[in-house]
């Protein structure tokens, strides 16, 4: 962008997008879930993701000798990604400490914007997790913010979570993972912006869907729609899917390997969660995905225009 | 080659870990506190260095083309003699190693030096590349180890650094932890040797 | 051919060597290895029970167990290892019991509860609540027994899981009476509601029980407090079956085994009265 003068040999696309202007809506996109952390967990929630996000943005900008704080954009979505997947009131140092793990080890190992291999949020959520768990599942009930337990492991507590309250939010869970409503709000911004498609979040939730009606337990069809039901609206498919799993870096590019993709980490969250030690799963799937993209993408290839089958 | 020289090289300028990066899984598994891997080293020290002797000693007499099981079977019994020795009078020792003495046996960097130095070099300077690269893997291990152990417990050798209101990291306690904290210690270690121009 | 059999020749002798070298080694310290052992089983043994002299391994019933007899050949105390179902997977643990019964200490042999949460269930702070424990106390998380915040099912794992063991060793070590198995006869008990208790997967599970003209009719859950979806699943599948066949002996709804369980013996507790 800098230089004027760009000499290169054809074609010669133009886009008015860069890479400040795509991280710019994405942050727009999770600003409902952000307001909705807010207004559900008050003020910690608040500080939680502008702590988390600084600390990323600093990071990046030491490890780049960067002036600009904002750069690229990328770190600030990090961080604030991270944010979201955070209880509603961890420690400050644990946030930093995440913040800092997500852009060093995550990303800027790796080569920084663009050559990391996984995605560098949910890399320092699995960090965080397995070295705080106790920190990472302090859960607080909404708006009252008593300590209680999220629907997914230990639910419910005799009532049945209904699912009015999970789609809004009103449950204990990370600070932006509980609402289902805000986090399609959001998404439908990036889906009309083009920067997503519906394969990866498709393939991962339906996959989800059905795993829970058919290995979450036998009984009627109701009861099994509503298992996959639960299991699609609690705990943080719907984040993952539609804003961790679409990462462009880390998710496969070819259309048949999102698909692939997205099925498989739905797979997996499902199998860590109903035969798994962790009560949630989309972490490790995700980042497990990830590790196989490349695969994926030579995988499914598209045939050059003309190419013939040996 | 002087035989000084054979055993200094070890230490750093060709150090097993850092600069060859050979016999990661020990490296990688037995480092979780810097004692386990002052024992760890030790012990493959202990192995290296009779190996190399008498591979060194029989190098004239093993053809080449079978080697590899000569060298695997003198290692082996050494091995095995290692192992049997700690569970005798290192017990303790002993029961936190566990598994991995008898892993020794396919440590490459032990193959590696049978392989690369002992078969063709007199006794003496076999034995003092043992020692060197011996030593060089025991400091690795165990900076390695103290290291993990400083950020999973906040402690070095038992004794506590950072004081009890320390929130212990526990990812550097478990395996992918080793891989973090390898990573980061080669990092170091290139760029300081960059620094000081060891290549 | 000739060269085949050189190397054969060379690679056999190396290997003759190294076994007598080793067999040397092995000869001098497998007596002080197994010496070792031995006194470290006692020493082992005499930190539970100081008296102590020597040991004798005993099975019945398919469980083995480890028993400390004194100077004049009386058993002081047993050590034995049991198991119990915990959230992710099967928890080993070894329970010593002293001669009268009581339990002198609980050690985990192997688990894979969450870290950081349920694995909390291995921490001497957990542990020591066991011991002291007789046949006749409760033995429940929630009761006498501490819930580790965030490991439910952890804690309730371990509490019945020594309380069953302790049982079982009762019986078969310490020649207690095997405790009668309750049963009920619906066609024998008089017109009406029955309640009972029973410990579903994480919770108390309480039933009632209506019998009209000597049948179960009705079962319906006054309180629980296991994953609701769960749980629902049980009762849709568990209820219908009991009323069908009038008995508890019936199959777990799948991926609800442990809401299940606490519905069957709710119903049990419910009419064994």
């Amino acid at each position: 962008m800098e230089t004027r003068l760009v000499v290169s040999s054809s074609p010669h696309l133009k886009t008015p997008e860069s890479i400040q202007s795509v991280m710019t809506d994405v942050l727009l996109a999770l600003f409902p879930a952000a307001i909705a952390g807010v207004v559900f967990f008050g003020w910690m929630g608040l500080l939680t993701m502008v702590l988390c996000m600084v600390s990323a943005m600093v990071t990046e900008a030491v490890i780049l000798r960067q002036k600009n704080i904002f750069g690229d954009g990328s770190a600030a979505v990090t961080g604030l990604l991270l944010a979201m997947t955070l209880p509603p009131a961890p420690p400050w140092w644990l946030t930093v400490i995440g913040g800092v793990v997500a852009i060093v080890i995550g990303k800027q190992v790796f080569g920084g914007i663009g050559n990391n291999i996984f995605n560098p949020a949910l890399v320092a959520r699995a960090i965080l997790m397995v070295s705080w768990a106790g920190h990472m599942t302090g859960w607080l009930s909404p708006v009252d913010l008593v300590s209680t337990a999220t629907p997914l492991p230990l639910a419910a507590r005799g009532v049945s979570t209904s699912f009015l309250s999970l789609f809004i939010g009103t449950v204990p869970g990370c600070i932006g993972e509980t609402s289902a409503f805000a986090l399609l709000l959001g998404a439908a911004w990036l889906f009309y912006k083009g920067h997503i498609c519906w394969r990866i979040p498709g393939g991962y939730i339906g996959v989800v869907f059905l795993m829970g009606m058919f290995f979450g337990g036998m009984g009627s069809l109701a009861t099994m729609v509503s298992v996959g039901l639960f299991h699609v609206l609690a705990g943080g498919v719907m984040l993952g899917a539609l804003y961790m799993a679409t990462d462009w870096v880390s998710s496969p590019v070819t259309p048949r390997g999102k698909l692939i993709f997205g099925i498989g980490c739905g797979i997996i969250t499902m199998l860590v969660r109903l035969y798994g030690m962790y009560p949630e799963g989309v972490t490790f799937a995700i980042l497990l995905m990830n590790a196989v993209t490349p695969l994926i993408d030579r995988a499914t290839l598209p045939r050059k225009f003309g190419e013939v089958t040996k | 080659m002087s035989v000084m020289k054979d055993l200094s090289r070890g230490i750093i300028r060709d150090n097993a870990v850092f600069r060859l990066v050979l016999g990661l899984c020990p490296t990688l598994a037995v480092t979780g506190t810097a004692e386990n891997g002052l024992g760890m080293g030790l012990s493959a020290t202990a192995v290296l260095v009779c190996s190399n002797l008498v591979v060194a000693a029989l190098r004239n007499v093993i053809p080449n083309k079978i080697r590899i099981p000569c060298f695997i079977v003198i290692i082996a019994t050494f091995v095995t003699m290692v192992d049997m020795l700690l569970n005798a009078f290192l017990p303790a020792l002993h029961a936190q190693l566990g598994i991995f003495v008898p892993l020794i046996v396919v440590n490459c960097v032990i193959l590696g030096r049978a392989e690369a130095f002992a078969s063709r070099n007199p006794v003496l300077n076999s034995a003092a590349d043992g020692i060197g690269i011996g030593l060089g893997f025991t400091l690795a291990l165990t900076t390695l180890g103290a290291v993990r152990e400083l950020l999973s417990k906040g402690t070095i050798f038992h004794a506590n650094i950072l004081g009890s209101g320390y929130q212990p990291f526990q990812v550097f306690g478990f395996p992918p932890g080793a891989f973090i904290a390898l990573g980061l210690m080669l990092a170091l270690f290139n760029m300081l040797s960059r620094k000081f121009r060891l290549e | 051919m000739k060269e085949i059999a050189r190397l054969g020749l060379i690679l056999m002798l190396i290997c003759a060597v190294a076994a007598g070298s080793l067999s040397y080694v092995n000869g001098i310290t497998s007596a002080i290895i197994a010496d070792r052992e031995e006194k470290e089983k006692i020493a082992q043994m005499q930190k539970l029970f100081p008296d102590v002299a020597t040991l004798e391994d005993k099975t019945v019933d398919g469980m083995t167990a480890t028993i400390g007899l004194d100077g004049a050949g009386k058993m002081v105390g047993l050590l034995a290892e049991a198991r119990t179902e915990g959230y992710a997977g099967t928890i080993r643990f070894t329970l010593a019991v002293d001669g009268s019964g009581k339990i002198v200490g609980v050690n985990i042999l192997s688990q894979s509860e969450t870290p950081g949460l349920g694995d909390k269930i291995k921490e001497p702070a957990f542990l020591s609540q066991f011991v002291g424990k007789t046949g006749k106390d409760p033995i429940t998380a929630g009761q006498d027994i501490d819930i580790l915040a965030g490991a439910t099912v952890s804690t309730r794992a371990m509490a019945s899981g020594v309380k069953k063991a302790l049982a079982e060793i009762l019986v078969r070590f310490m020649g207690a009476e095997a405790p009668k198995q309750p049963t009920f006869n619906p066609s024998a008990l008089k017109d009406g509601k029955y309640t009972g208790t029973a410990d579903g997967f994480k919770s108390d599970i309480k039933v009632e029980v209506t019998i009209v003209g000597g049948k179960i009719t009705e079962i319906k859950v006054l309180e629980h407090n296991d994953t609701a979806n769960f749980f629902k699943m049980a009762e849709e599948e568990v209820i219908p079956r009991i009323i069908n066949k009038q008995s508890v002996e019936v199959d777990a709804a799948s991926g609800a085994t442990g809401s299940s369980k606490g519905i069957m013996q709710a119903v049990l507790n419910a009419l064994a009265k």
